[in-house]
């Protein structure tokens, strides 16, 4: 009897528990929340003030004049391409860089570690203009290719594998060498399939990450059909005084694409990097 | 002996060329597009240029003096640091707090753990006009749930914080999915026995779970630290510095010398010395390296 | 259920990807009754450009929202008559608000190739046009191929607008003027009277004082709403005595500046700017300017012409009478004016003739009695073309728009030589004046000092300035 009582209390609690947690959780996603109902707002609900969360009446037409306002779509396909290809190629250098880091010895090792690393405190705006004489100098502009170009690498995934790399048991590399695995070949055949969780989380961020970026693509391209989807949105943004109907749709409509790759790759994300290879 | 010398010196010379072929693309990349450009920038704060970024003089230190003599300078530098102070151990710690939360499974896990992580699908700019909205005096849904009537972004004392509270909120969803992934791969036996123990859930987390996620952990304060020394985006779409330059970092203003004035004599040594104030930043949190990160995940 | 949400996200976005790329170049289908396309390109008939019979060049501009379809929808009526008949095509991109930057970056890395061949520009873009070697100055192409715009045809204020170092740069396309908004019905309720809006600054506080409504010692209503930055000191103190130039070698456009030239004006401002704040009716800076004109939460604003409008059709919805008059003076008998606002058509030489003569009829279409009449119809922009006034269609139109007459009316008899500085550190200056502005409204600089602190350092950015491009 008292087990069922005790149950039924370990029970409840964690429905609260969980009750508790989904509220939490609510208020983190309410931004986003509230923008997805602003999107089918009237406008004159917008501007009364007070609170205003659910729309009064729903409408599409924000949905409408985003559409209208900027190819929306083609820009969602540009913007598709660039973050998928060049966070594939992001990857591919960065493992191999984190490669070396982690496992191979060579002079210097931590010095050219923190150069590596600097680099990520070198302020983007400031090497812009230079990067653009570059890529015109090569003939880039208004190509996919010059958009990409510097995405394909980034100090921080460099650093974001390396620790994860390191977190791997070296006894299994060495275990590996004995047998005679060359580098390459664990590399290829043993690292990357056993952290195909991390890899994983690398490129989703890398894919959301360039799928936001708005300034350097802006610079490279000059004929709209290359434009990528922030550029879009902020065709909607009217200098003589925001719409909010508007850009609260195309900002759904661009978040889908992110949510999908999301939603699809959770599991795999969350279902923990390996602590190591080795347990004991 | 004499075969088994000439496999080892064999190896060597292999060994030797190695690293830096994987090395090589990364490096190239980053030569071209990040430190060419930047070596350039620091050679040419060190000369007079004119609008349009063409040398004019040499003047060595002047211009880093200037900048240092300049009060928006020295405000936006405060600004970035109390800007830094804060966002970083809030969105790490937040975000570790969430994670513990989603920790263990259960049966509507999925639905919290995407909404927690749902910051990070959101664009700055887009994220920067919801808040701005929300946080609007007159129309926004903060002044009108909680009745305060705070002006926000417009009133110099809060704006900041403003900012920072958009800044912890973008970067959650980073944040959490990285601690969750280090959590959940723990091993279980370990969290069961110091639950046997007695220990209780705060207990748990920051004497053990803490310690032995702290190689994500040194990571993400790291990412964090550079990337929020580095801000610009949001003070320069919000409240472009203002009001009264109480948002301006260190980056917002090198933007705003840099395109509005076309002033290159102060943005290339305002780079210079953010720069030069990450880099020690990150040196201090890469000796703590050292001491507080165990990589033994046993 | 999850698999299931994905799914639909997946397919929903397949269906957008699809659709998408079935329409090729990104011009998407109008479901509205329009006849343009959405903001975004048009494309040049490739074939007729292989036969080497249609010149294409590239239009740039940053025209957003209903502006950019007004923008558009010219281009268009280029391509559809002068252009065919002469065989230009132009391709119009939409660049946003980076255009100014970009270009500057186009011109600073020599990238020719990349260059548009007319390409939108403000007056602060000025220098950075004038500095290119690819420039081609309006003033030099007067009288060329098809000759249909005469220097005369044009407002002199518009065109001196766009004059550096004694040329005329670029054509003067979308002009606006700055105006004093305010809500008649507020008026009524205060005992003011509509028909008699505030002439000079003291009226406006007065004025201010009596629109301003406080409830449980919050305000509720503010009298007036207005952020003192250098957009609108200029105005200010261009308007004073016969015109008053803001700084020397008139403002910047014979020279660069040296000082300020209005300390005096500057005062005069600030002075007045005191008591408004006083008054406890100032708004001091903006959340939501039109809308919170619109609907009543402000009794007057200062904005340019341009927003006329956004304001009417926000006013629909909220149903407010409201009004404009005319930039406020300091002393009665003021009559320098307001500067002209807005932006113009500059061309570049690529090296192509063929291309810079294409670039010179299209900005002469721009520029055209009748284009400028349906642009103006279209936008609110004020018609820069001195014939257009006398169109009859024009004339109908705003007929039923008292504020354009107004506005028309003041962009006329302004002095050309009240203008907006030509000064390519604008951003410092806009800080030091928003920030000698605030304090004064917030109690902690007096008008004086606050004279004295923008003199200073506006001053002193100048000689920085000029230390480093003499």
């Amino acid at each position: 009897m008292i087990c069922n009582r005790d149950r039924l209390k370990r029970n409840i609690s964690g429905i609260i528990i969980q009750g508790l947690y989904l509220c939490v959780g609510l208020m983190i996603a309410f931004p986003i929340i509230y923008a997805f109902f602003i999107s089918f707002m009237e406008p004159s609900q917008v501007l009364t003030g007070g609170i205003n969360i659910l729309p009064k009446r729903w409408t599409f037409e924000n949905y409408r004049t985003a559409f209208r306002s900027a190819p929306l779509m083609r820009f969602m396909w540009n913007s598709f391409v660039i973050a998928f290809v060049s966070s594939i190629v992001r990857i591919i250098v960065a493992a191999m860089a984190a490669f070396a880091f982690a496992f191979l010895d060579f002079p210097c090792k931590n010095v050219i570690f923190m150069i590596m690393l600097a680099s990520m405190m070198i302020p983007a705006d400031i090497v812009l203009v230079a990067n653009y004489r570059t890529v015109s100098q090569l003939g880039w502009i208004n190509t996919y290719l010059g958009m990409m170009i510097v995405f394909f690498v980034s100090a921080l995934n460099i650093f974001m594998l390396r620790q994860s790399f390191m977190s791997f048991s070296i006894s299994l590399k060495e275990a590996a060498h004995i047998d005679g695995c060359s580098n390459f070949k664990f590399f290829i055949r043993i690292l990357l399939p056993t952290n195909v969780s991390t890899l994983m989380t690398v490129f989703i961020t890398a894919f959301i990450g360039t799928w936001n970026t708005y300034l350097w693509p802006l610079m490279v391209t000059n004929r709209t059909e290359m434009r990528t989807v922030q550029v879009g949105v902020t065709m909607l943004n009217f200098s003589e005084g925001t719409v909010y109907g508007p850009i609260m749709a195309a900002s759904m409509i661009i978040l889908v694409p992110s949510l999908i790759l999301f939603l699809a790759f959770q599991k795999r994300i969350v279902a923990g990097m390996m602590a190591g290879g080795v347990k004991g | 002996m004499q075969r088994a010398k000439a496999h080892i010196k064999k190896k060597t010379l292999f060994q030797k060329i190695e690293p830096v072929l994987y090395l090589a693309p990364a490096f190239l990349l980053l030569g071209v597009f990040t430190y060419y450009p930047f070596l350039k920038t620091i050679v040419e704060s060190f000369f007079r240029l004119n609008s349009m970024g063409e040398i004019r003089e040499f003047v060595g230190l002047e211009n880093i003096i200037n900048i240092l003599h300049n009060a928006k300078f020295i405000q936006s530098i405060g600004n970035t640091l109390k800007f830094v102070v804060f966002s970083v151990p809030f969105s790490v710690g937040i975000a570790f707090i969430l994670a513990m939360i989603a920790s263990k499974k259960r049966t509507i896990s999925p639905f919290y753990e995407t909404f927690f992580s749902l910051p990070m699908a959101m664009s700055m700019s887009v994220s920067a006009m919801i808040f701005e909205l929300m946080f609007s005096p007159t129309l926004g849904i903060v002044n009108a749930i909680s009745g305060l009537d705070i002006k926000w972004l417009n009133d110099k004392h809060t704006a900041l914080w403003v900012i920072i509270i958009i800044q912890v909120w973008m970067n959650l969803g980073y944040n959490f999915l990285f601690i969750l992934s280090a959590i959940r791969g723990l091993s279980v036996d370990l969290l069961e026995s110091a639950n046997l123990e007695g220990a209780n859930a705060v207990q748990i987390a920051v004497k053990i779970i803490m310690p032995l996620v702290s190689p994500t952990l040194f990571f993400l304060v790291c990412n964090s630290l550079a990337k929020m020394m580095m801000m610009s985006g949001l003070s320069l779409i919000l409240t472009k510095g203002g009001p009264q330059g109480s948002t301006e970092t260190m980056i917002s203003f090198m933007y705003k010398q840099a395109t509005e004035n076309s002033n290159y004599n102060a943005a290339y040594p305002c780079a210079v010395l953010a720069f030069s104030i990450t880099m020690v930043a990150t040196l201090i949190t890469f000796i703590y390296e050292k001491k507080g990160v165990n990589y033994d995940m046993q | 259920m999850k698999k299931r949400m994905v799914i639909c996200l997946v397919m929903a976005m397949m269906a957008g990807l699809l659709s998408g790329c079935g329409q090729g170049s990104g011009t998407t289908k109008t479901q509205a009754a329009q006849t343009t396309p959405a903001t975004g390109e048009t494309k040049a008939p490739d074939e007729a450009a292989a036969k080497g019979e249609t010149v294409a060049f590239d239009v740039w501009h940053s025209m957003e929202g209903s502006n950019g379809e007004a923008f558009e929808a010219m281009v268009k009526s280029f391509n559809d008559t002068t252009g065919k008949e002469m065989g230009l095509y132009a391709n119009s991109v939409f660049q946003g608000s980076d255009t100014a930057s970009k270009l500057k970056t186009l011109i600073q890395t020599n990238d020719v190739e990349n260059m548009p061949d007319v390409c939108l520009v403000y007056g602060a873009s000025l220098p950075v046009v004038a500095k290119s070697g690819n420039k081609v100055a309006v003033d030099d192409m007067y009288g060329q191929g098809s000759a249909s715009i005469q220097k005369a045809d044009i407002n002199p204020s518009a065109a001196q607008t766009f004059t550096y170092q004694g040329e005329q740069l670029c054509m003067p396309f979308n002009s606006s003027t700055l105006l004093l908004y305010y809500n008649a019905d507020a008026f009524v309720e205060a005992g003011l009277d509509p028909e008699n809006p505030p002439k000079t600054l003291d009226e406006i506080i007065e004025a201010c004082q009596k629109l301003t409504i406080t409830e449980d010692g919050k305000v509720t209503c503010y009298g007036m709403n207005v952020v003192l930055d250098r957009y609108i000191m200029v105005n200010l103190i261009g308007n004073q005595g016969n015109g008053t130039y803001f700084g020397d070698n008139e403002s910047g456009r014979a020279g660069l500046i040296i000082q300020l030239t209005c300390e005096d004006e500057l005062r005069n401002v600030y002075n007045a700017w005191e008591k408004l704040a006083a008054t406890g009716g100032l708004k001091y800076n903006y959340d939501n300017q039109n809308e919170e004109f619109a609907t009543g939460k402000n009794a007057m604003t200062l904005m340019s012409s341009a927003r006329i409008g956004s304001v009417t059709k926000l006013t629909k919805d909220s149903g407010i009478d409201w009004r404009v008059t005319y930039l406020p003076d300091i002393n009665p008998g003021d009559q320098g004016g307001a500067c002209i606002g807005g932006a113009s058509l500059a061309m570049f030489d690529k090296g192509n003739e063929a291309k810079k003569m294409a670039a010179w009829e299209f900005i002469q279409y721009a520029a055209s009695t009748e284009t400028q009449a349906t642009w103006s119809m279209a936008t609110g922009y004020l018609p820069i073309n001195l014939g257009t006034k006398d169109m009859s269609d024009f004339k109908n139109y705003i007929e039923g728009n008292p504020a354009l007459v107004l506005a028309l009316e003041q962009f006329e008899s302004s002095n050309p030589m009240v203008q907006e500085p030509v000064m390519m550190m604008q951003g410092s200056i806009d800080e030091i004046i928003k920030e000698a502005s605030t304090n004064v409204c917030e109690g902690s600089m007096t008008a004086e000092e606050a004279t004295n602190y923008v003199m200073e350092q506006c001053n002193k950015t100048f000689e920085d300035y000029n230390k480093a491009n003499e």
